[in-house]
């Protein structure tokens, strides 16, 4: 299922997508909107009462000094000293972490609560006792109160952190302490290369990823997966139930520098782009559609809403903003649908694979064509490919 | 001081002992410390378990002492009595807990025998009907995926009536599994611990047969938080032999190499179902890795469902 990652800039976007119905839920982000105007776009609009609502309070920010808080540091429950290892050591500050988180997501309706969230570096790094720790007063925190919410644990974990399964193993046997109380695992990568190739992964990384979501599955935890892109219908099919995305770069590519820094001021203005999972990318309209004209029209379009303007080459300044974020939504949209419709992961991953062999063979195409001085990155097709048929093999699917 | 067996005067004293007028005695074959047999007798056949418990190693080492504390030894051969009678005794407390397991009869607790020095503790148990799973059709006929399917839907039944109880077999195995019919039945309780049992410190003895053993059976843990999930990891390795009978004369190791195993399981059988079988059913028993296995025995009983009537 598809959530909407909600970030910056989201009154309009917000509704688009939730009016166009591409969506089955929403990750809401109190960084960017209070629980006030949550609370209003909640009541304003009657279609968020069938989608999943979930809010992260990002206690995060709170790890690293510098870090961009936006509203976070205004909310009287957001911790207010360094979460480092002073803290962590002390019981009564993860206590008032846990309180303070239950008590900030009561704000607002949702349908899972999430345990207060860290970064996490290295599985093998002594913080994984205290988020374990925290895991478990969170818990007997709510059992205290009789609060049968289901409840996620929550973390953002550094994509270094899948470069050796050893540590995730040994993080998997104390997770399963957790498998009765807990009802799943919400988790985001932060992809700390900043490579211009947008798709591009590390395959040891990638295949770690996937590994980590299908083992988690196997422990029977629902499993959400923050800040994707077009990878995220990888994750769709090794049996992620929920993938989130954003409208902007930075809510489909969690990077830890850009969330301290904001991106608009880093990077300039945004491209127009058109998601595609005919060639597994998201491709600038202009360079990849424009400049080349109709003959990237069967290769590219995939039968979205916004297909219309552009063969008839509405000119790109006029097309608006929200309705190339919208297209993503439903591009998206369209194929996790089909993969949750999918009866096992033998057919959804059996699937993933088709659809990068023909991504593979479009993107030949698109960049044989006569004349065209544009190319589609396909590096990251074989990568994804690659990881998948390892978990396949690994698993016996 | 040499071991003694049990003799057929040492049987008969016993059964003399219980008003017990027998017709005939079988043996089965013998197993570490203890024999089993079975007696036939009137209304019906019973089994008689006798463990020695004798401290040998105790008496022995002394042998090669010139000082002898007597103290110390009366000491020394009580811990190891006790040691020695762990087994029986937690056969006793799970057949006791556990309606799964044959019912301890005529005594309401385990009775000594002695013979000199030698130490026997014994008891009765009813009789189970049927014949041990590797003398049975599971193992002497080809399995088909249902075939197997009907067995692991039955076998893992009764490991979650172990498990409602808090119960963990840990020594599954063909020779401990009795079939009568589609009934099927463990037996043998002696490594069975309860979640709520007190600690158990291995002291090097010879407990079980390796073979179908899990792996965190294997690493001296004692603190160990035991669950259901070490008796499905037998439950897969026993359905890889009902399918690919070859291998059951290879060795252990190959014998849970799934990678190893899948290659022979796709060699015999290319079928998506099959694959799933193996996939969604064998992994998930017989993982390496405890947090990969099922983690409810209901949800594994609901996939076999649609495997019972694939053939």
């Amino acid at each position: 299922m598809l959530m909407i990652q909600q970030g910056p800039a989201a009154g309009p976007k917000l509704k688009k997508i939730i009016d166009s119905n591409f969506c089955d839920g929403i990750i809401w982000d109190p960084r960017d909107l209070t629980s006030s105007r949550i609370n209003q776009y909640i009541r304003e609009n009657i279609e968020y009462e069938d989608l999943v609502k979930v809010m992260e309070f990002k206690q995060y920010y709170q790890q690293f000094d510098n870090s961009d808080k936006k509203k976070l540091k205004d909310y009287p429950e957001f911790p207010k000293e360094l979460i480092d290892r002073a803290f962590l050591r002390r019981q009564e500050n993860l206590e008032e972490l846990v309180h303070n988180n239950i008590d900030f997501q009561q704000s607002v309706e949702l349908d899972y609560l999430c345990t207060p969230t860290f970064y996490i570096e290295s599985f093998g790094h002594r913080i994984i006792e205290r988020v374990l720790e925290t895991w478990q007063k969170n818990i007997t925190y709510m059992n205290s109160h009789e609060d049968s919410n289901p409840l996620f644990a929550t973390m953002v974990i550094s994509e270094n952190a899948f470069s050796n399964y050893d540590y995730i193993n040994e993080f998997l046997e104390d997770l399963e302490d957790f498998s009765e109380e807990l009802e799943g695992v919400y988790f985001t990568v932060d992809r700390n290369e900043m490579s211009s190739l947008r798709h591009k992964f590390d395959l040891a990384h990638l295949t770690n990823i996937l590994q980590f979501i299908y083992d988690l599955k196997v422990m029977g935890f629902k499993v959400i997966v923050g800040y994707t892109s077009v990878e995220g219908l990888l994750y769709s099919s090794v049996g992620a139930d929920y993938v989130g995305t954003g409208w902007f770069y930075s809510l489909r590519k969690f990077n830890r520098v850009q969330k301290g820094l904001p991106p608009e001021k880093a990077f300039g203005i945004q491209k127009k782009r058109y998601t595609s999972i005919k060639v597994f990318s998201e491709v600038p309209l202009q360079e990849a559609i424009y400049n080349v004209g109709a003959r990237s029209h069967p290769i590219i379009l995939d039968n979205c809403s916004l297909d219309r303007e552009l063969i008839l080459e509405t000119p790109i300044d006029i097309l608006n903003s929200n309705d190339c974020y919208l297209q993503h939504f439903e591009e998206m949209y369209k194929y996790v649908q089909i993969f949750d419709s999918l009866p096992d992961v033998s057919d959804k991953t059996n699937k993933v694979l088709n659809l990068l062999e023909e991504a593979e063979t479009n993107i030949q195409l698109f960049n044989n064509l006569p004349n065209n001085t544009y190319t589609i990155n396909s590096g990251h097709i074989k990568q994804y490919s690659d990881a998948i048929k390892s978990v396949k093999e690994a698993n016996f699917i | 001081m040499e071991i003694r067996y049990i003799t057929k005067i040492d049987i008969e004293t016993i059964l003399d002992r219980h008003n017990i007028k027998y017709q005939s005695i079988c043996p089965f074959p013998k197993s570490g410390q203890k024999a089993v047999f079975k007696i036939i007798c009137d209304p019906n056949p019973i089994i008689l378990k006798i463990y020695n418990v004798t401290p040998y190693h105790t008496i022995n080492q002394m042998e090669y002492v010139s000082h002898v504390d007597v103290d110390e030894l009366k000491v020394q051969k009580n811990e190891e009595i006790r040691i020695l009678t762990m087994i029986i005794a937690r056969e006793v407390k799970a057949s006791k807990k556990c309606p799964i397991f044959p019912k301890m009869i005529i005594t309401k607790d385990i009775d000594e025998y002695r013979v000199n020095e030698h130490l026997y503790k014994y008891y009765f148990e009813e009789l189970v009907d049927g014949i041990t799973m590797n003398e049975s059709s599971y193992y002497l006929e080809e399995n088909s995926i249902s075939q197997i399917a009907y067995f692991l839907d039955a076998a893992l039944e009764l490991v979650k009536k172990m498990w409602d109880k808090t119960y963990v077999h840990r020594d599954i195995k063909p020779n401990n599994i009795i079939i009568d019919g589609e009934r099927v039945m463990f037996i043998d309780p002696g490594l069975a611990k309860s979640a709520n049992d007190e600690t158990l410190t291995r002291t090097g003895m010879a407990m079980g047969t390796p073979r179908y053993w899990a792996p965190e059976q294997q690493e001296i843990q004692s603190n160990y938080n035991w669950t259901f999930k070490t008796d499905l990891y037998p439950l897969g390795l026993i359905a890889i032999e009902m399918f690919l009978p070859e291998l059951r004369r290879l060795s252990e190791d190959q014998l849970k190499d799934m990678q190893f195993v899948y290659k022979k399981w796709c060699e015999k059988d290319q079928f998506d179902k099959s694959k799933s079988f193996f996939r969604d059913i064998i992994v998930k028993l017989s993982a390496e890795k405890i947090f990969r296995r099922a983690s409810s025995i209901e949800d594994i009983q609901k996939t076999l469902v649609e495997f019972k009537e694939s053939d």
